[in-house]
């Protein structure tokens, strides 16, 4: 009777733990499809799973933060022109989390959302191969939404060449422009003695010496190892070889495309145009090395998220700092006890340096590269993608992108421009808004060829601002990287740089 | 003797035997094996299948998407020509000495303290507040030391601040020279509640005997805890040491959050370097070969310890 009892549970037992594997089974099977998208040549109907950075209802709102509501109500009205498509937005990553990392996870798992927001210059550095569906084909179709125009006929022309892949192709759609400025408090410019905002670099540093003298920290820069202090020394790069290659740019367009892309740059390195060979190429590294005395004790510390030299300035530590246009908002909601103003980045000039151009590059170190950028991924990152889905979420893409509903969506948070044509920013954007059918001229020289070049060559340059390196050694590490890197890229993409 | 009494290996194996055996092996299948296995299938899939790929992985190029191409020993190869991956293994060299000697010694001494309190109501009590921090995850308390050494708001900054030595506050994270130590420090006073139990059990496993004729014989604190206590604990002891090398060792969250590796590469350890080679520059097949020498590293010294670390005495309860 004990043997059968203990029989029994056993046997219970077992079926108990054989339901759980299947149940589990079951689920991370049934987890890889929630709806039931058709084949090719049907009509979609289901769920298009759209993650839409700044302009996403579903994200987690600091305190005076603008709640978007518009790309929101656009799915709502989608939603009823096409019955059974619905537009879900997926929750965005947490302030500081490795936006990357979860793109590139997700994407090896097959688990993409339908609409993923991508930087246009990382569709080609970080993003792997495969991951993203070329878009140009559809550029070519009809706009439904704007009778007599294709879809490209709609977007900005100069912006769609601009974020076009080396390889021709054009995995990012744009759908607004920011810009940066010098943030800077008034108060201690008068108390400094300075009467007008500089505009060149050398009335710049000028500006900087006064403040000191009087006592202010004059400058807060973020030099500390993470994501936002590396990705700011190419918003100095940009700055600078905008400038000093200005003369030869028709030369640096290598590729023949209407922008400096990676290609172009790789293909610079190769040459030597950008490497310690070229002076014109070292001149700027003793500048920020003799910018850096301006800077904030503590720059290589802990950036405090990214925010550090934000914080700095408010809390009336700095005098000045760099940001982007978001920040506008973000200071005057935090309500500094002092008057604050912005002024365009001061470029270089002769007067610091024989390689400096007339050309004003302020403008560089902005573009189309802010939150409306959005990418959709192929069907082997997003398994859930099939022919009709990708033409139903291609159309959702056509009907946000309309004048209308893009002027609509960017302005409502006011910190950025809407870039397609016949949009119209806010008025105290405007300036911003000339820019965007301009040019955009902008190289890195070299420093952001890819993720692991970028970090290393950031590295290397904190260890001469620290003084463990001299220029002479800089030059060597940070050459041979980009040498390294380039001739990587070459490998991995087919290039064959002896045509150029 | 029937049949059934006599030893199987006895005597001609019937038919009765086989049904015997049968019977046997189902009731082990379903007491045993058969409740195992499941365990035993899910430990395969998600413990020894990802461990082995890794492995396999580690001889080739892959970009965690596409399709991976064997490319032999070449990611080793590049890992002994990269400065980076010395650099890490020094860091690591000096991380895990200074951390493993004071997570050691300081759990113990704290556990020895606790041990010869007089009233047993006392040591519960001691015991538990040593040991509520473990509660807090790893990752809250990293942020947290993050805001401490904060240039611009963070609380040593104030600290020395208000003691009149703003001219002097270190800059914790960003000089190169002291960022390692910096690291170092997070965590102090270095009572980690795990090892604090461990020992404590440890001691509480010495017989009472032991203890009484030393205090008998008149044995001072000091000969006391050096002639019979640290001996008698010498089997933990080399459980932790073992334990907390492996965790330093694979240590990636604290470095990542805090530093990311910087100023330069002065945080950089050969965990951080995996995730960074893995995450960010889309290199898993070399990430893979670092989780490879991490192993290989951590294999060694355990075996080191075990061939070395000979407790004096063993003690069952």
């Amino acid at each position: 009777m004990h043997v059968k009892l203990q029989n029994r549970r056993l046997t219970q037992g077992l079926l108990i733990s054989a339901g759980i594997m299947l149940l589990a089974a079951a689920s991370a099977w049934a987890g890889g499809s929630t709806e039931s998208a058709t084949t090719s040549g049907k009509s979609f109907s289901g769920t298009i799973q759209t993650y839409a950075e700044s302009y996403s209802p579903n994200q987690v709102f600091a305190p005076n933060q603008i709640r978007p509501t518009e790309l929101a109500k656009l799915a709502k009205e989608y939603s009823t022109l096409h019955p059974g498509v619905k537009v879900d937005f997926v929750q965005n990553l947490a302030s500081g989390s490795d936006y990357m990392t979860w793109l590139r996870t997700k994407s090896a798992g097959g688990e993409l959302p339908d609409i993923v927001w991508v930087q246009w210059q990382k569709a080609d550095t970080s993003v792997p191969h495969g991951v993203l569906t070329n878009l140009a084909p559809h550029l070519a179709a009809a706009d439904p939404y704007v009778p007599g125009k294709s879809w490209g006929e709609t977007l900005n022309k100069q912006i769609v060449a601009e974020t076009r892949a080396p390889d021709g192709a054009t995995y990012v759609i744009n759908g607004d422009y920011v810009g940066t400025a010098t943030y800077y408090n008034k108060e201690m410019f008068r108390k400094a003695g300075i009467t007008t905002p500089p505009t060149t670099w050398s009335e710049f540093i000028s500006a900087c010496q006064k403040l000191k003298s009087a006592g202010f920290t004059p400058f807060a820069w973020d030099l500390a190892a993470t994501r936002t202090g590396i990705d700011r020394l190419s918003w100095l790069t940009r700055l600078f070889y905008t400038n000093f290659f200005m003369g030869d740019w028709k030369k640096l367009e290598f590729t023949g495309t209407d922008n400096v892309n990676l290609k172009d740059d790789a293909i610079a390195v190769h040459k030597g145009m950008y490497g310690k060979d070229n002076p014109r190429w070292m001149a700027l590294w003793p500048i920020l090395k003799d910018f850096s005395q301006y800077w904030q004790k503590d720059f290589t510390g802990s950036d405090s998220n990214g925010n550090g030299p934000k914080l700095a300035f408010i809390a009336g530590k700095v005098a000045m700092y760099f940001d982007g246009s978001w920040a506008a908002r973000q200071i005057q909601s935090a309500k500094p006890d002092f008057q604050w103003g912005t002024f365009s980045n001061p470029y270089p000039t002769s007067t610091l340096t024989k390689y400096a151009t007339s050309y004003d590059s302020s403008a560089s170190i902005g573009g189309p590269s802010s939150s409306f950028q959005y990418a959709i991924p192929t069907q082997k990152a997003d398994n859930s993608m099939s022919p009709a889905k990708l033409t139903a979420t291609v159309d959702w893409l056509m009907y946000i992108t309309t004048a209308a509903h893009d002027e609509a969506i960017v302005n409502q948070l006011g910190e950025y421009v809407p870039t397609v044509d016949g949009t119209e920013p806010i008025p105290s954007l405007m300036h911003l808004g000339q820019l965007i059918s301009k040019p955009l001229y902008a190289t890195f020289g070299g420093y952001y060829l890819n993720e692991s070049e970028r970090s290393a060559f950031f590295r290397t340059f904190q260890s001469y601002v620290l003084g463990q390196l001299t220029l002479a050694q800089f030059g060597d590490q940070a050459t041979q990287l980009m040498n390294q890197t380039s001739d990587t890229l070459a490998q991995q993409n087919h290039w064959d740089f002896a045509k150029y | 003797m029937s049949n059934r009494q006599r030893p199987l290996t006895t005597r001609l194996f019937t038919t009765s035997d086989a049904r015997l055996s049968l019977s046997r092996l189902k009731y082990q299948w379903k007491s045993g094996y058969g409740m195992l296995l499941p365990a035993f299938v899910l430990l395969i899939m998600f413990m020894y299948y990802p461990a082995l790929s890794a492995i396999v992985l580690s001889f080739s190029s892959w970009d965690g998407f596409n399709s991976p191409i064997f490319n032999g020993l070449r990611n080793y190869i590049t890992l002994v020509k990269d400065p980076v991956f010395w650099i890490s293994i020094r860091n690591v060299a000096v991380w895990a000495a200074v951390k493993t000697t004071l997570e050691i010694a300081v759990p113990l001494f704290v556990a020895v303290l606790i041990y010869h309190l007089r009233s047993k109501r006392m040591q519960y009590i001691y015991r538990v507040i040593f040991v509520v921090p473990v509660v807090v995850p790893d990752i809250v308390l990293y942020l947290i030391w993050s805001f401490f050494f904060d240039p611009n708001i963070g609380v040593l900054g104030h600290l020395f601040s208000v003691l009149g030595l703003s001219g002097v506050t270190p800059n914790w994270l960003g000089d190169p020279n002291i960022a390692l130590f910096a690291l170092m420090s997070v965590g102090f006073p270095f009572v980690v509640p795990f090892n604090l139990l461990i020992f404590f059990a440890g001691l509480q496993a010495i017989p009472e005997e032991v203890m009484e004729s030393a205090r008998i014989e008149g044995v001072g604190r000091t000969r006391r805890f050096f002639q019979i206590e640290l001996p008698l604990v010498m089997g933990q002891m080399k459980l932790l040491l073992i334990l907390t090398m492996i965790q330093l060792l694979q240590n990636v969250t604290l470095p990542l959050v805090l530093t990311n590796g910087g100023p330069g590469y002065s945080t950089y350890v050969p965990g951080l370097l995996m995730y960074l080679l893995a995450f960010q520059n889309g290199q898993f097949g070399l990430g893979m070969a670092v989780s490879m020498v991490i192993f290989i590293l951590v294999l060694s010294l355990t075996w080191i310890q075990f061939r070395y670390i000979r407790p004096g005495t063993e003690y069952t309860a």
